[in-house]
């Protein structure tokens, strides 16, 4: 009762730190999907080069975020810009290669071989099969990789407040050296909604972006977009990652 | 219309041995020449390569003339049908979608792509108004290939290249499949080029067959051709101990009717019916109603049982049931199985109408399977050296048309 008090008299400032939270998580993950589905695309041609990206991005995953943080601090001092919005979002944007990259790359390798070369023997060019064949296809599996991203990123994001980038994280943070519990909970209650409603909203997103053809039977209402695409993304719940972390 | 000339493929990974060595052979316009032999034997590089999703390592492929080699590569596989084992029907696109694929990517407006769409459909056997809008997801593995047929077919190319197409089909489909497919490709006189592991869709199949082995052409000619006179010890085992079974595939009843044709018909003299039994090596000869269907069969022994006077007229109910008889048009290794199956050394051959045409006996077949050259014993009448061989006596009924009556020839 006390949170929600608390949270319906700072209702201005809290949806403040919201936005902020938002944008930290919005940017970052939107560079990651610029960069990140090219750069899956790409290392599909070569298992080498692959392996090592995935490697790489595999490494940055399993950095502590409040590390992560740190390491940057003296890296983008150089341009002045150590702590606050910048560093947090080249955070996020680091920690959602590995969904994104990886989910690309397996959606591409995973596509059936023989209507790869169906496709190549009917004379569609490179750029015809990746955009009329090979993309609609992996929508799924990409968007689930996006969605893992974004729900990740809400659940760190909330560190970022360490580095003066502010967001929901501020609540959790004074919560904490305030030793109180109001802040602490609607903090923690409202970061956690926001990841479950986030990851709804994209299902959903998935869901239409998904061709006709290869959509499967209609989402049930209370899924939490945990009906996955491929066993592949099955195997890696979103939601016990970003819980994890 | 499709020349290979020198073709030689060698995969880097396997610098010593040639996959396809030195090929050389020419398919014809119109013909449907399937490339058989077992896994590996280059039959496969050998059609990727006339699409060139196989570079050859050496050698000219000429379609219709030009040099493969000449032409930009997606130009010319928009020019060329491919149709594969696994489909792979894009998921992602209506079944117009897929076929109209091609004709978009060469620029046909909208709306003769989906007239086209609609034509290949009902050539394919689908109707359009149902499987148009559908997915692949929806299609059983039968339909999902006839659309692979169609999708190949959308631009109209002369030449199209199956790689074991109807492989992944049930039994029961794959005949269907087989047959229209084969109905389809001589309508349209594609040129075709079709591999295949299995011998018995190459014969039904094929105008000519390849027969390949470790990357070079062991023997190339009509399927009669290779099932008669195997080139060598690889050949004959590689169509079976069977072959002879096979070839029978190959002919029809009516190549292997008998000369005689004595019948008794239903209202005639039992003089003029003995006369019948007489004249007919085979000791027993089919009664037959007024329209000429067959109504049963009568022997000598069973017209002594019935002690009737000479003068009376046959009735049908002396006949005995005949246990099955075949058509015209069904091929003799069928005809041999109801044979055995029904345990008779001989059927009355039906015409379409359901007419008596002739007999057909096993030692017939067994001599037209024996022969030499089928395509010579064809042109040459077979009946002298199917009764020849079979001791049957020449008939003398032929020369004496009052003593029996005639069935009308081919009516």
């Amino acid at each position: 009762m006390e949170t929600l008090a608390f949270i319906w008299t700072n209702g201005p400032s809290i949806l403040h730190m919201l936005v902020e939270h938002l944008q930290i998580v919005a940017v970052g993950v939107g560079f990651a999907i610029l960069t990140g589905v090219p750069l899956g695309i790409a290392i599909s041609l070569n298992e080498r080069v692959a392996r090592v990206v995935l490697y790489v991005a595999a490494i940055l995953m399993t950095v502590p975020s409040v590390a992560l943080f740190g390491l940057l601090i003296p890296v983008l001092s150089l341009i002045g810009q150590g702590i606050g919005f910048l560093p947090a979002v080249i955070a996020l944007f680091l920690y959602s290669q590995l969904p994104i990259v990886r989910n690309t790359y397996t959606a591409i390798r995973n596509l059936d071989p023989a209507m790869r070369e169906a496709a190549r023997g009917m004379g569609m060019t490179t750029k015809q099969r990746l955009f009329r064949v090979e993309l609609p296809i992996a929508v799924p599996i990409i968007m689930a990789g996006i969605r893992m991203a974004v729900v990740i990123n809400i659940g760190i994001a909330a560190i970022a407040t360490y580095i003066g980038a502010g967001g929901l994280g501020k609540l959790i943070s004074r919560g904490i050296s305030q030793s109180d519990p109001r802040q602490l909970i609607a903090g923690a209650v409202i970061v956690g909604a926001l990841a479950i409603v986030a990851d709804f909203g994209l299902a959903c997103l998935q869901r239409r972006l998904t061709p006709a053809g290869l959509r499967t039977a209609r989402l049930p209402l209370l899924a939490l977009g945990r009906r996955a695409v491929s066993a592949d993304v099955r195997a890696v719940d979103p939601i016990t990652i970003a819980e994890s972390r | 219309m499709i020349k290979l000339q020198n073709l030689t493929k060698r995969f880097e990974s396997r610098q010593s041995q040639a996959v396809v060595d030195d090929l050389t052979m020419d398919i014809g316009e119109g013909e449907l020449c399937v490339l058989l032999g077992p896994s590996g034997c280059g039959k496969t590089t050998t059609l990727k390569m006339i699409n060139r999703l196989v570079q050859p390592t050496s050698g000219k492929i000429l379609i219709g003339g030009e040099d493969t080699a000449s032409f930009n590569v997606v130009e010319l596989r928009r020019r060329i049908g491919y149709v594969i084992q696994q489909v792979g029907l894009f998921p992602n696109m209506t079944v117009e979608g897929n076929i109209a694929l091609v004709p978009q990517m060469l620029g046909w407006d909208k709306a003769r792509t989906r007239k086209r769409v609609e034509e290949l459909l009902e050539l394919v056997a689908l109707d359009p108004a149902v499987f148009m809008r559908c997915y692949p997801r929806d299609l059983s593995g039968g339909q999902q290939q006839r659309v692979g047929v169609a999708r190949a077919l959308a631009a109209d190319p002369p030449v199209m290249l199956m790689d074991e197409p109807f492989g992944a089909i049930d039994p029961i489909n794959r005949t269907a499949i087989q047959d229209e497919f084969r109905k389809i490709q001589r309508r349209l006189n594609k040129t075709v080029v079709f591999v295949s592991h299995d011998i018995d869709e190459a014969v039904k199949m094929a105008d000519k067959i390849a027969i390949f082995r470790d990357g070079k052409l062991e023997q190339y000619g009509p399927p009669e051709e290779l099932l008669a006179r195997p080139a060598s010890a690889f050949i004959a085992n590689f169509v079976g101990s069977d072959r002879a079974l096979k070839r029978l595939r190959l002919l029809c009843a009516s190549d292997a009717l008998m000369s005689s044709r004595a019948v008794a018909r239903v209202g005639e003299t039992h003089r003029n019916v003995r006369a019948a039994l007489g004249s007919h090596p085979g000791g027993e000869v089919i009664v037959v109603d007024a329209n000429g269907a067959p109504c049963g069969y009568l022997s000598a022994a069973c017209l002594d049982a019935a002690s009737v006077n000479a003068d009376d007229r046959l009735d049908a109910s002396l006949a005995m049931p005949l246990a099955a008889t075949v058509r015209a048009g069904d091929d003799l290794r069928s005809v041999v199985s109801a044979m055995l199956a029904h345990g008779v050394s001989w059927f009355a051959v039906l015409d379409d109408a359901g007419r008596f045409a002739g007999y057909v006996s096993y030692a017939a077949i067994a001599a037209l399977a024996r022969a030499e050259d089928p395509g010579a014993c064809a042109q040459a009448g077979l009946s002298v050296s199917t009764d020849d061989t079979a001791g049957f006596v020449p008939l003398a009924g032929q020369e004496e048309p009052s003593a029996l009556t005639r069935a009308e020839e081919g009516a």
